[in-house]
């Protein structure tokens, strides 16, 4: 058994991560052909939103007592057994299938095209598996939106959390900036408001503008952090959490006082300005740059890590004072870890902001800041791999355990708290995925024999 | 014009005078000794230099450029390197890493170059990491390379924090007690390396050390402290056989 | 400004700080023995409140009037929040007693949020009053002329006030006097030496979170008195206040709880005082929090130790 389980996982490890992408394609066409009467058929009333996931926890009966709760598991089970049905005959079977049949042509394909073209078909592949499974049911482009915009979050807050080895604790604040900014401008210029009134500017400009607002919410968000980064210079530790959560409180509570955009009651308008980026040309405005976003975050940040520049950030976590000591100039990395970071917080922001279409102030307390930071040691310090995993397991847990309510909360803090406790580490502990599995098995580098004419580089 | 001149140096820790009036002129290529019972304020000394604190009182100048008041950042920049009396590498990074982190001061390209990886970038990175295993090379650690620091004995650590002061291209290298926790064969081939090293980079050593048979066997020259105060100075022989100098060395290794 | 209009505003700010100082010292007497910032003490603060109120509940259901009512609500109050504090200190920071900082901050964090969910599960959003401790009378302000001002005050602050300062002069014996207050002093300076000493650390320990919890079970029960209403996010509202107050008095530092408790008080109280001023009538009561939290940023970044902290020196 142990021999077949081996074998097995020998062979599907040998599989290019292109030949799953479009295996997990095939199977979005069996769920759009047949997953509705599927789904009926085996009693689940239709096709499941999220494989099932989200709405499992639903079956729970919550409003009668201990006794009622306990009663409703069954159900709970029932419904898991099923939606594992489903996800094994609709998703599954056709991944496995095609990607099986597929696995050889595509690593020859690999081996015949520069690495960029084949980055850049994995790219819109990747896009093109979100977009047409998410456009099934509303609900699942949201959820993925979400997911994009914590991997932002996390992968931000990695890099002084993680990285840097501080305790940033006030990261909703910067996202709460970023996440105004962009909003007022947007609806201002894109849309009719009660607040603003007419459009300034023609629909077709929001095309082009939509970007360059995202990035001027992370400059103002950055602005921000840079007025966090300089007391960071004195304080260490508990203080620069106390200096971060006291932001994080000032930002909220400016906001509330700010009558003109809406002070407690909050701003909306946002699925407006979706609209008349909709009415120019019709594609999932959102959902683009939302992914891109994603892309050039953890671009932008592995680069500057692995970069010598960028390690100096470790070694003030591993040790500060020799660091300064070996010619790091710790002030000048700070500000710039602080800045990077507090900027995609911003762009994440944004992007929040356009995907709920309505944001307030207490949107963006410290229990916001809190589930970054439950991402970010979930999935290890210091380790990119670790934030993406973490931010989409979380964020499909929260929507699941939605039903829960209040104690949906409850349990993601124990969840923190046990994690400290018996795992430090996180999931990866600063590792990355690479260090498990090459680049070169997933199908995404020619190895060397691989490359017709090549000689091996002098080291 | 001495390569380090030190005039006056005080420093107060609160009401505790730490150091008292030090004095020193450091000439181009000599390999001079600081010795002193401990807590004396040998490695204050050092720190004071270095800028790791701002000395209350007194003129630290290398190549008469003043240093007082430097970020520390900017005083190893302009040529000082120094290794710690306990190990102060960056634990969790390789060996590699560490060597290319010392050379922090001396890249020139910007943020931006890392992060789109320019030409620029890519150059100078290849640069650095020829230069970093260059440097492991001469020191027999090359193979280590990627391991992780903590992962190594206590003496090839201490190899590798050397290599890393070294890397920060330093006129004038301080050793902060080298030969802590080494036995006499050990000590021999640490001093022979010194000597090379010496040779070999065209520098300035000035040495912290407790062990008489490093401090006799290499140094040209020695300074005496005890409570901050400087009550010896002069050649090995001086030292050996100045009363003062065994009075507050009580209880010290012999040679 | 009329000195009657001052002398209403002193009292509140003494009486505010008095609660807010009472919260600070818990926080203060942790952060001295374990250097770990207790960052659920505020839901403590909230917990006391509450347990007051279904103590209270109960007796008045019982027909237990003043003064008995009052008093057996504080002491019941402050003896169970106190068990709750030695609990949590049991289950969730002694075990990460010797990890890196990172996860006792986190652990402290999460610990206060769970305290504040689990309220809100268990007994819903919904706001609760305490029920009418004292006499009706002690609510209504009472007017006395001095220098030919009409100043008035009520009875419940100044009571607030006095057991406030009843309660702190019992901590200063208790930390000044007492062998287990010499053993919390010496623990703060070193935190390994002690138990070498052959000082029961754990016990030590414990007793901190007993007379930190305590004082703020005080605190919760006389807030709850004066300003009635009752919800699992009083301890977001006000605890946290208290804790900046802790950290501008410098943290660790007893005489830093008390004195930073009263000018956090004092700069609220008139800072909104201010908005009296046509010129400055947007400073409403909203700004409470900006301001607090404005003042502890300044402090921050000025004298990061607060005012009576002392710089921990980092040896190179």
């Amino acid at each position: 058994m142990a021999q077949l389980l081996r074998r097995i996982k020998e062979l599907l490890g040998h599989i290019p991560l292109l030949a799953y992408l479009l295996g997990f394609l095939a199977a979005t066409s069996v769920e759009i052909a047949a997953g509705r009467m599927f789904g009926l058929l085996i009693g689940l009333g239709g096709a499941p939103a999220f494989f099932g996931v989200t709405a499992s926890f639903s079956r729970l009966n919550l409003d009668s007592g201990l006794v009622g709760f306990l009663l409703s598991i069954p159900s709970l089970l029932h419904y898991v057994v099923l939606a594992l049905v489903y996800d094994v005959v609709i998703y599954g079977l056709p991944t496995l299938i095609v990607a099986g049949v597929l696995a050889k042509p595509i690593r020859w394909l690999v081996s015949a095209l520069p690495e960029w073209l084949t980055g850049l078909i994995h790219t819109v592949t990747l896009f093109l598996s979100l977009w047409i499974w998410g456009s099934l049911v509303g609900y699942r482009l949201l959820v993925v939106m979400y997911i994009g915009v914590n991997i932002i979050m996390t992968t931000s807050l990695n890099l002084i959390n993680g990285y840097m080895g501080e305790f940033s604790c006030g990261h909703a604040g910067f996202m709460a900036v970023g996440a105004y900014v962009s909003s007022l401008l947007t609806v201002w210029l894109f849309t009719q408001d009660d607040v603003f009134g007419a459009p300034a500017l023609s629909a077709g400009w929001s095309i082009i503008l939509f970007p360059l607002i995202l990035i001027v919410g992370g400059i103002a968000a950055a602005i921000i952090g840079l007025l966090v980064a300089f007391p960071s210079f004195k304080t260490r530790g508990d203080y620069l959490a106390i200096v971060t959560i006291s932001v994080n409180f000032i930002i909220k509570s400016a906001i509330e006082n700010i009558e003109f955009i809406g002070g407690p009651r909050g701003f909306m308008g946002m699925k407006g300005v979706l609209k008349t980026m909709a009415s120019v040309i019709n594609i999932p405005w959102l959902l683009i740059w939302t992914f891109i976003g994603v892309l050039i975050t953890l671009a932008v940040i592995y680069n500057f890590v692995s970069s010598t520049k960028g390690k100096g950030v470790v070694a003030i976590r591993e040790d500060e004072i020799a660091a300064e000591l070996m010619s790091v100039n710790t002030r000048h990395t700070k500000v710039l870890a602080f800045t990077i970071s507090s900027f995609f917080a911003g762009v994440a922001g944004g992007l929040f902001g356009h995907v709920v279409g309505y944001i307030n102030p207490s949107t963006f307390t410290i229990f916001k800041s809190t589930e970054s930071l439950v991402m970010v040691y979930l999935g290890g310090m210091g380790s990119l791999t670790g934030s993406v995993l973490s931010a989409s397991i979380l964020t499909v847990a929260m929507e699941a355990l939605r039903p829960l309510e209040v104690w949906k909360k409850v349990l993601i803090w124990l969840m923190l708290i046990l994690l400290m406790m018996f795992r430090r580490e996180g999931i990866m502990g600063g590792k990355e995925i690479t260090d498990f599995i090459s680049l070169e098995r997933l199908g995404l580098r020619r190895s060397a024999k691989e490359v017709k004419g090549y000689a091996p580089a002098a080291d | 014009m001495p390569l380090l001149q030190i005039n006056h140096l005080t420093h107060f820790f609160g009401g505790l005078r730490a150091v008292h009036d030090f004095n020193l002129n450091l000439e181009k290529g000599e390999l001079i000794g600081l010795i002193g019972p401990n807590g004396a304020g040998k490695t204050t000394i050092f720190n004071l230099i270095t800028g790791a604190y701002r000395p209350s009182q007194g003129d630290v100048r290398l190549n008469g450029d003043n240093l007082v008041g430097l970020r520390p950042h900017q005083i190893t920049g302009k040529g000082i390197g120094r290794t710690f009396q306990t190990i102060r590498l960056w634990n969790n990074l390789s060996v590699l890493d560490n060597i290319r982190i010392a050379q922090f001061a001396q890249i020139k390209y910007g943020v931006m170059d890392s992060i789109l990886r320019t030409r620029r970038y890519q150059d100078e990175e290849k640069e650095i990491k020829k230069r970093s295993l260059e440097l492991l090379e001469v020191f027999n650690l090359r193979h280590l390379a990627d391991e992780i620091v903590t992962n190594l004995p206590y003496g090839q650590q201490r190899e590798v924090e050397i290599v890393r002061a070294l890397a920060t291209k330093p006129q004038l290298l301080l050793l902060d007690e080298p030969a802590a926790g080494m036995n006499p064969g050990e000590i021999d081939a640490l001093l022979k390396l010194i000597q090379w090293i010496r040779q070999e980079f065209d520098l300035t050593i000035w040495i912290i050390e407790h062990q008489m048979r490093v401090i006799m066997g290499i140094c040209e020259r020695i300074k005496v402290i005890d409570f901050g105060e400087t009550i010896a100075e002069g050649t090995p022989d001086e030292i050996q056989s100045n009363p003062r100098v065994l009075k507050a060395y009580l209880g010290e290794e012999g040679i | 400004m009329t000195l009657a209009f001052f002398f209403q505003q002193l009292l509140n700010a003494v009486q505010l700080g008095s609660i807010y100082a009472l919260i600070a010292l818990g926080y203060t007497l942790v952060y001295g023995v374990l250097l770990l910032i207790n960052f659920a003490h505020g839901d403590i603060f909230m917990v006391g409140a509450f347990v007051g109120y279904f103590v209270a509940t109960f007796l008045v259901g019982q027909g237990v009037g003043w003064p008995w009512g009052f008093i057996l609500t504080l002491l019941f109050s402050m003896i169970f929040t106190a068990m709750l504090g030695v609990g949590i200190e049991r289950v969730a920071y002694r075990p990460l007693r010797t990890a890196p900082r990172l996860s006792v901050v986190v652990t402290a964090l999460g610990v206060g949020l769970l305290l504040e969910h689990v309220s809100l599960g268990a007994l819903g959003a919904s706001r609760r009053n305490l029920p009418p401790l004292l006499p009706e009378t002690w609510k209504q302000p009472v007017e006395i002329s001095i220098l030919g001002e009409n100043l008035s005050f009520t009875w419940l602050k100044v009571l607030i006030i006095v057991i406030s300062i009843l309660l702190m002069i019992i901590l200063q014996v208790i930390v000044r006097r007492t062998k287990a207050g010499m053993a919390m002093r010496a623990i703060s300076y070193d935190k390994f030496a002690v138990p070498l000493m052959g000082v029961p650390i754990d016990r030590i320990i414990s007793l901190t979170f007993i007379l930190g919890s305590s004082l703020a079970a005080a605190a919760g029960v006389m807030y709850a008195t004066q300003y009635p209403v009752i919800e699992p996010y009083m301890g977001l509202l006000v605890g946290w206040q208290a804790f900046i107050a802790a950290v501008v008095g410098g943290i660790g530092d007893i005489r830093g709880a008390m004195v930073g408790g009263f000018i956090l008080g004092f700069v609220q109280i008139f800072v909104v005082a201010l908005g009296q001023f046509p010129a400055l009538s947007f400073l409403s009561s909203t700004y409470r929090d900006l301001v607090a939290y404005a003042l502890l940023l300044i402090i921050l970044v000025v004298r990061p130790t607060g005012i009576f902290g002392v710089a921990r020196r980092q040896k190179v």
